[in-house]
C-alpha cells in the first residue's frame, strides 16, 4: 500500500446481526483529495464513516489510515483525523467555549493556537457572541457548526463528514464550502457523505456511489458522467444507479 | 390522551416484539432476580411479623405500629421519586417539545405525563407491598377480602404520594426556573430532608423498640396504639388495612373511603395547579442558563483532566444529576441521626452495631454509586462519538470515570464511618479495621458501579431513574450486596475477638491480610471486565 493514499480501504464488510450493512466494498482515498461518499438512505454511508472513524469494528476486511490499521493503531490514528456526526450531538451543559476547550485539551492542542483559533473560529461562524451560552439553547445549525469549528481547531489531517451542510444557513454554508477547497490546497483530506449532489459535483474531486452496502461507481464526475453517456448533471446520474429514476409512485390525495 | 396512551402501549409492544434471544435471556434474569426479592421481602416480614405478634400483650399493637411506619416510608418513598421523576418527565421528557406541537391539548399532555410519572414513582414500592401484605394476612389468618381489597386501597393511597410528588415539582418549577436549576434542587432537597427528620423525631422509633422508657406498661401500650402521622393517608391505609383484619366494616368504609376521596381530590389539585403553571413552568423550563465568560481559562490541562472537568461542569448544570445528590443527603443525614439517637451500653450491642454500622455504611455507598457511578457511561449518550472518536484510549476513559464515580462515593462514606464510629465511642483497632474495610469496599463498590455501567450501559433513557433502575442497575446492586456480605463475614471473626477480650493483632493481621486478598481479587475481576466492555462499545 502506497504512501500517497489517506485511506485505503479493502473488502471491509460491516454486519449487524445477519444483515450486511457493507457488503465487500474497497476503495483508496488520496491524500489532499475531496472524496464524496453518496448513496441512498440506508445504504451503508454512515456506517462506512464510523468504521473509517473507529466508531464501528470492522467484521472483516482491512481499513489503513495514514498507513496505519483500523484495529491496531485507533489510538494513533484518532491524533489524526477529525469527524463531524450526521448529527451534532455534543454535552449540552457546556458552553460554547468550554466545549471548544476541550476539544483543544483532548488533541492537546497548543494554549497559543487555542487562544488565537476558539475566538476566531466561533467569530467564522458567527457564534462568538454566543460562546458563554450553553449548547442545549443552540440551534442544530448553530451546533453543526460548533462541532465543525471544533474539528478545524485541531487540525486533522484527514476530515470526515457525515452531512456536515445540514442546518447550515446559506451563508455558513457557503464558509464551509470555501473552507474544503483551502483544507484541501494544503493537503487535508476531506471524506464528506452527503445528500447534497450539487455540492459534490462542484467540489469532489472523486465521487463514490454507494447502495446496499456496495459501491456502484467510484470516479471524477467527468468520468462518470462519459460512462453514463448522457452528458447529465451528477443527480441524473446518481438517479439512473440507484435505481430511482422514475422517481416514487406519489399518493393521488396529497 | 388516547393517542398518547396508544403510543405507549405501541411503544411497549414493539418492543417485546423486537426482543432478541439476548433480550429475552436478560429479561429472564430480571424476572428471575425480582421473583426472589418478592420472595425474600416476603419471607423476612413473615417471619418477623409471626415473632412480633406472638409477643404477649402488646404484639399485635407492634405489628400495627409496625405497618404504620412502614406505610409512612412507602408514603414518602413514593411522594420523593415522584417529584424526581415528575421533574425529569413533565418538563424534561425528550417527547415534551415534539408533544406540544402537537395537536393534543397541553392538559392531556400534562395528564399522561404525570399519570406516567406517578406510575415510575409507585410501581417498586406497590411490588414491595404485594408480599408485605401478603405475610401480614398469613399472620393474622385474613381471608381473600384481605389480600384483594389491600390491594385495591394500595392504589389510592401510592395515587396520593404520587399526585403530591407531581403537584410540588409542578409548584416550584413556576417560581424556580431551570435557569435557576440549583437554588431549585437545593430547596427541593432542603423541604424533603427537613420533612423526614421531622418525620423520624416525630415517631421517636428509639421509643418503638423498647418499653423502657415509659413509666407504665399502659403508657407504652398507649404510645403503639396512638396513630401515627393522622392526618397523611399512610395512617388511612393502615387503618383501612387493621379493619380489614379486625372485620371492622365501619372502619374500612371510613378511611379507604377518605384514600380514594384524597387521591380524586389531589388528581384535581395537581390538574388545577397544571392549568395555571403548567405552561409557564415550561416555558421557563426551556430558558437557559448562560456562563458569563468574563475571564477565559487557558490554562493548559492534559486530556483525562479535560474530561474530568467536562464530567463535572455537566454534573453541576444538569438538574437530571443533581437531584440525584438530595436522595443521597437524605440517606446519609437520616443514617446519621439514627445513630445518634441510638445507645450502646453493651459490649455485645458494641460488637454487632459495629459490625452492622459497617454494613450499612456500606449499604449506602451502594445506594450512592448507583445513583453516581453507574450512569457515568450511559450518561455519555448520544454525545459518546466525541470520546471515542478522540485520541484518549479508552483505557484512559475508563480510568476517569473511575476516578469521578469513586470519588464522592469514597468521601460520602469515609465521613459516615468516622462520624458513626465516633458517636458510638469505637475503640482505636476496631475504628482502624473498620475504617480500613470501608475505604477498601466504598472503592471497590464504586468501581463496580462504573465497570458494570460499562458492561450494561443504557444509552436510550428520558430519565435518570431509567438508567438506575435497568438491568445493570439491579447486576450492580445484588453484586455489591455479595461483595458486603462476603467482606462482613471476613471481618466478623476479629471483631467478635476483640469483644471478647481476646484481641490478637496476628488475628486481626490474618483477617486483614485476607480481606486485602478477597477485595484485590474482586477489584481485577470487575474492573478487568469493565475495561474489555468499555473498549467493545461501539456507537
Amino acid at each position: 500500500m502506497g504512501s500517497v493514499n489517506a485511506a485505503e480501504v479493502r473488502d471491509l464488510v460491516k454486519k449487524y446481526g445477519d444483515f450486511k450493512a457493507l457488503d465487500g466494498i474497497s476503495f483508496d482515498i488520496k491524500k489532499g483529495e475531496i472524496f464524496a461518499f453518496l448513496g441512498p438512505n440506508g445504504a451503508g454511508k454512515t456506517t462506512t464513516v464510523k468504521v473509517l472513524t473507529g466508531l464501528l469494528k470492522p467484521s472483516s476486511g482491512h481499513v489503513n489510515i495514514l498507513g496505519m490499521d483500523i484495529v491496531k493503531d485507533i489510538d494513533l490514528i484518532k491524533e489524526k483525523i477529525g469527524f463531524v456526526p450526521d448529527q451534532p450531538y455534543v454535552y449540552p451543559y457546556l458552553t460554547a467555549f468550554e466545549y471548544m476547550r476541550t476539544v483543544g485539551d483532548i488533541y492537546k492542542v497548543p494554549s497559543g493556537r487555542q487562544k488565537k483559533m476558539i475566538d476566531e473560529l466561533l467569530e467564522m461562524f458567527e457564534i462568538g457572541d454566543r460562546a458563554g451560552e450553553i449548547i442545549d439553547s443552540f440551534s442544530h445549525g448553530m451546533k453543526q457548526k460548533l462541532v465543525i469549528s471544533g474539528v478545524l481547531l485541531h487540525k486533522p489531517e484527514i476530515m470526515f463528514l457525515d452531512e456536515p451542510l445540514v442546518g447550515l444557513d446559506p451563508k455558513s454554508a457557503r464558509i464551509v464550502k470555501d473552507l474544503f477547497v483551502k483544507l484541501s490546497k494544503q493537503g487535508t483530506t476531506i471524506f464528506m457523505c452527503t445528500h447534497v449532489l450539487e455540492i459534490a459535483q462542484k467540489l469532489a474531486d472523486r465521487i463514490c456511489i454507494v447502495n446496499d452496502g456496495k459501491i456502484l461507481e467510484l470516479d471524477t464526475f467527468e468520468n462518470l458522467r462519459k460512462k453514463d453517456g448522457s452528458g447529465s448533471d451528477l443527480e441524473s446520474i446518481y438517479l439512473r444507479l440507484t435505481g430511482a429514476v422514475n422517481g416514487a409512485v406519489l399518493p393521488e390525495d396529497i | 390522551m388516547r393517542y398518547l396512551i396508544k403510543i405507549s402501549v405501541l411503544s411497549f409492544v414493539n418492543r417485546v416484539n423486537s426482543l432478541k434471544f439476548k433480550d429475552d435471556f436478560k429479561a429472564a434474569i430480571f424476572i428471575f432476580i425480582g421473583i426472589n426479592i418478592v420472595f425474600i421481602i416476603f419471607g423476612a416480614s413473615y417471619a418477623f411479623l409471626k415473632y412480633i405478634n406472638s409477643v404477649a400483650v402488646a404484639g399485635p399493637l407492634i405489628v400495627n405500629k409496625l405497618m404504620a411506619l412502614i406505610f409512612i416510608t412507602a408514603f414518602l418513598m413514593t411522594a420523593l421519586s415522584s417529584v424526581i421523576v415528575s421533574f425529569s418527565a413533565v418538563y424534561f421528557g425528550r417527547d415534551i417539545k415534539w408533544l406540544l406541537t402537537s395537536p393534543i391539548k397541553t392538559g392531556d399532555i400534562f395528564s399522561f405525563k404525570a399519570a406516567n410519572s406517578s406510575f415510575y414513582a409507585s410501581w417498586m414500592v406497590f411490588a414491595a407491598l404485594i408480599p408485605f401484605m401478603s405475610a401480614l394476612g398469613i399472620v393474622k389468618n385474613a381471608d381473600i377480602w384481605f389480600y384483594v381489597l389491600s390491594t385495591v386501597f394500595a392504589f389510592p393511597f401510592l395515587a396520593c404520594a404520587s399526585f403530591l410528588g407531581v403537584g410540588f415539582t409542578v409548584v416550584i418549577m413556576r417560581f424556580f426556573p431551570a435557569a435557576k436549576i440549583r437554588n431549585l434542587i437545593f430547596i427541593i432537597g432542603m423541604v424533603f430532608f427537613t420533612f423526614v427528620l421531622v418525620f423520624v423525631r416525630l415517631i421517636q422509633p428509639e421509643k418503638f423498640v423498647s418499653s423502657e422508657g415509659f413509666e407504665l406498661l399502659s403508657q407504652y401500650l398507649g404510645y403503639l396504639d396512638a396513630p401515627t402521622a393522622k392526618f397523611l393517608p399512610s395512617w388511612w391505609y393502615t387503618s383501612a388495612v387493621t379493619g380489614l383484619i379486625s372485620k371492622d366494616y365501619g372502619r374500612i368504609f371510613l378511611y379507604a373511603g377518605l384514600l380514594f376521596f384524597a387521591a380524586v381530590f389531589l388528581w384535581f389539585v395537581i390538574k388545577f395547579l397544571a392549568k395555571k403553571y403548567y405552561m409557564e413552568g415550561l416555558n421557563e423550563g426551556q430558558a437557559f442558563a448562560s456562563s458569563d465568560i468574563k475571564k477565559k481559562s487557558f490554562v493548559k490541562r492534559s486530556p483525562v483532566l479535560a474530561i474530568f472537568h467536562k464530567d463535572v461542569k455537566v454534573f453541576i448544570r444538569d438538574s437530571n444529576q443533581w437531584s440525584q445528590v438530595l436522595i443521597l443527603a437524605s440517606i446519609v443525614l437520616v443514617y446519621l441521626f439514627s445513630m445518634y439517637k441510638l445507645s450502646f451500653e453493651t459490649v455485645k450491642m458494641h460488637n454487632t452495631m459495629s459490625l452492622v454500622n459497617c454494613a450499612l455504611v456500606w449499604f449506602v455507598a451502594t445506594a450512592a454509586s448507583l445513583r453516581l457511578a453507574f450512569p457515568l457511561i450511559s450518561l455519555e449518550g448520544e454525545s459518546f462519538w466525541f470520546l471515542l472518536t478522540s485520541p484518549v484510549s479508552r483505557l484512559k476513559l475508563f480510568i476517569e470515570k473511575v476516578i469521578f464515580g469513586s470519588a464522592p462515593v469514597f468521601t460520602v462514606s469515609m465521613i459516615l464511618m468516622f462520624a458513626t464510629n465516633y458517636m458510638m465511642g469505637i475503640s482505636m483497632p476496631v475504628f482502624i479495621l473498620t475504617i480500613a474495610a470501608t475505604a477498601a469496599m466504598s472503592f471497590l463498590i464504586s468501581c463496580s458501579a462504573v465497570s458494570i455501567g460499562a458492561i450494561l450501559p443504557k444509552f436510550n433513557y428520558s430519565n435518570i431513574p431509567q438508567i438506575e433502575s435497568s438491568l445493570g442497575g439491579l447486576v450492580f446492586m445484588l453484586f455489591s450486596f455479595f461483595m458486603i456480605i462476603v467482606n462482613i463475614l471476613i471481618i466478623m471473626q476479629p471483631l467478635r475477638l476483640f469483644y471478647l477480650k481476646r484481641y490478637n493483632a496476628a488475628v486481626f493481621t490474618q483477617y486483614g491480610a485476607a480481606l486485602i486478598l478477597i477485595d484485590l481479587i474482586f477489584f481485577v475481576i470487575i474492573l478487568g471486565a469493565g475495561y474489555n466492555a468499555l473498549k467493545r462499545i461501539e456507537k
